[in-house]
């Protein structure tokens, strides 16, 4: 469905350059900002596209969208070169850009939704059939003639998703659609996503700083830092390769004597008596945790798996790392 | 077809957009009854205060039609999308028009007619009582022939200025304020399209430079049409000088979209 071959965009500023400065290159300063990264998303799946503030993930969105031409290297969504028909891509493309609305501020959701109904072709009965089973799935019936100007966040990204998706293309991007929404909201977004895939095998793309939005949504994550693909894969294989720790958190009787403290790493004592071990996947530490409790009594014990939050920025710690 | 079938729902949504404060509309309303009033007045005290009925070959009556219909006309050509667009640049929001199967240019003229329709309904109320009030008086008529030449050259006097905000649109992509640019053309336009003081009132040399400029195409030429100033082969090369304003400034217009879109997609904005 969408496919990456070595997909670059090098931005070039410009300093100060007219639009009657012809063919001159003076003072252009260029930035990698996407560097060679080939993937294939198939029909279907949804995706997690990961990464740090600044990672480059705005710009592949802006490049499957048509909106921003690759420096070199390959990119076709649903069989199109997006920058080559932008307009035929977005009838195939549904984009949420989640700081910027494309909804008409000062007038009611229906109102952009029927402008969009137009743009996109959709006959009547389709449009009011599309429209009732959004009011549903979205909740859009409380707000649905009230100004776009007068709504919360959240009731603005609902109609945002509607207005992405009334076209139901098969393609949806999502660039930080839960950008400054509550936990209900949040988790009424991911309950729609899934539903449309589910229902119309909608493929989704989706970006997002809350990794409990991959967690819930997706199968697969990509992730890049620094404009270079780090990871690809399942969230499972994800968190084996991450090797992050899990925390082991014991209340214990008795001290934990010098020389053993010493030899275990990252141990961390909140309070007295209470001890956090980190749980790595070495023998040796296993070994040696195994020999602390040996020796005392345990008074109380919790284990903490590592989050996927957690996997990911050890992930991307070790990638700076290599 | 389903092109214009996206522009009509565009300049409709543009259109209900300004209807949202229904007090700024009524307040339209009313500030521009004051806008076409005063000058009235003015013009009316002038030709009373010289003791002639007529000046610079015109009578008080032609000047009051000439204040009715230029203030209608302006109010068609009044759609600021040039100042959308720049908005639209800044905010990033821009993205949005290249997302959707119509062309991006096509939103914006879409959404400026809408606007241009709601500003001449504002205008065209109170142009229309006040209309109903001076003509039998003034006692006016306006042929047939005249009247269809007329619409046609309003017709391409709303293309002209349409082409020449599109041209202007197309700065925000380069300067991203263009705030001073419309400053200057506003001057310009105030100065040069005959909107405000008809240009048979300015000396010769003025004239000769409002001619060559494009700005008296967009909407003096049809209400020198409308007020019968011209003979039939004038209003012609009335409609001429229209369709090369139209062409010129569309062939520049199109190279700077060209350069534009290649900033905005290449280099990246
Ligand atoms: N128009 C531009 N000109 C020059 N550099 C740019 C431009 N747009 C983005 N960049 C740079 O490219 C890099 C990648 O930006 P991008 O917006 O793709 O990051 P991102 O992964 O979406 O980050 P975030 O999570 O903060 O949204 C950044 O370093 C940014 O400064
Ligand atoms: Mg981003």
């Amino acid at each position: 469905m969408i496919h990456c071959q070595n997909l670059t965009k090098n931005y070039r500023t410009v300093a100060g350059k007219g639009p009657f400065s012809f063919g001159r290159q003076k003072d252009s300063e260029s930035f990698l900002a996407v560097d060679r990264i080939s993937f294939h998303i198939a029909s279907g799946e949804m995706i997690g596209y990961i990464g740090p503030n600044g990672a480059g993930k705005s710009t592949t969105i802006k490049m499957m969208c048509g909106i921003l031409t690759p420096t070199s290297g390959e990119l076709t969504v649903n069989g199109l070169v997006p920058y080559k028909n932008r307009q035929k891509n977005a009838r195939q493309i549904g984009v949420i850009f989640g700081q910027k609305s494309q909804l008409w501020w000062d007038l009611p959701i229906t109102s952009s939704l029927k402008l969009y109904q137009k743009m996109y072709e959709i006959p009547d009965d389709v449009y009011h059939e599309r429209y009732m089973q959004l009011c549903d799935m979205l909740e859009l019936d409380e707000f649905a003639d009230r100004p776009v100007r007068t709504l919360s966040l959240g009731q603005r990204m609902r109609g945002e998703l509607a207005a992405a998706v009334l076209h139901r293309p098969p393609v949806l991007i999502l660039d930080e659609p839960t950008i400054g929404m509550d936990v209900v909201v949040k988790e009424r977004i991911r309950t729609f996503l899934k539903e449309l895939n589910s229902a119309y095998g909608t493929t989704i793309l989706l970006t997002t700083h809350d990794m409990t939005d991959i967690e819930k949504v997706c199968a697969r994550a990509i992730m890049i830092n620094k404009g270079k693909k780090l990871f690809d894969g399942t969230l499972e294989a994800l968190r084996q390769n991450s090797q992050s720790d899990s925390r082991v958190t014991v209340r214990l009787e008795k001290a934990v004597p010098p020389w053993l403290e010493a030899r275990l790493r990252g141990l961390e004592k909140p309070k007295a008596g209470t001890y956090i071990f980190r749980l790595s996947h070495t023998d040796e530490e296993n070994r040696l945790l195994s020999e602390v409790l040996q020796n005392n009594r345990v008074l109380d014990m919790y284990i903490a798996e590592p989050t996927l939050e957690e996997q990911v920025a050890h992930y991307l710690g070790e990638g700076e790392a290599r | 077809m389903k092109l214009m079938r996206s522009f009509f729902q565009t300049a409709y949504t543009a259109f209900a957009s300004g209807f949202t404060y229904r007090a700024n509309t009524a307040l339209g309303v009313l500030e521009r009854l004051v806008r076409i009033s005063v000058p009235l007045f003015v013009w009316s005290a002038l030709y009373g205060a010289s003791g002639e009925t007529v000046i610079n070959g015109r009578t008080l009556g032609e000047m009051m039609i000439y204040v009715l219909i230029s203030q209608t006309c302006t109010a068609l050509v009044s759609a600021d999308f040039a100042s959308t667009i720049e908005n639209r640049m800044r905010t990033g929001i821009i993205e949005y028009n290249f997302i959707r199967p119509i062309p991006p240019r096509m939103i914006f003229v879409g959404e400026g007619f809408g606007q241009s329709l709601y500003a001449l309904l504002l205008t065209g109320i109170p142009a229309a009582v006040l209309a109903a009030v001076l003509i039998p008086q003034i006692g006016f008529s306006l042929s047939p022939v005249y009247l269809l030449l007329f619409i046609t050259s309003l017709v391409l006097g709303y293309v002209v200025s349409t082409v020449f905000e599109l041209l202007k649109g197309m700065f925000a992509f380069w300067f991203v304020n263009v705030y001073i640019l419309n400053w200057f053309m506003d001057l310009f336009y105030v100065l040069l399209s005959g909107a405000f003081v008809p240009l048979w009132f300015y000396p010769d040399w003025l004239r000769a430079i409002a001619a060559v400029l494009p700005f008296q195409a967009a909407y003096y030429l049809p209400v020198e049409i409308f007020l019968g100033i011209r003979d039939i082969p004038g209003c012609f090369s009335a409609l001429g000088v229209q369709l090369f304003w139209i062409v010129v400034l569309w062939i520049l217009q199109e190279i700077l979209w060209r350069k534009s879109v290649y900033k905005l997609t290449v280099l990246g904005g």
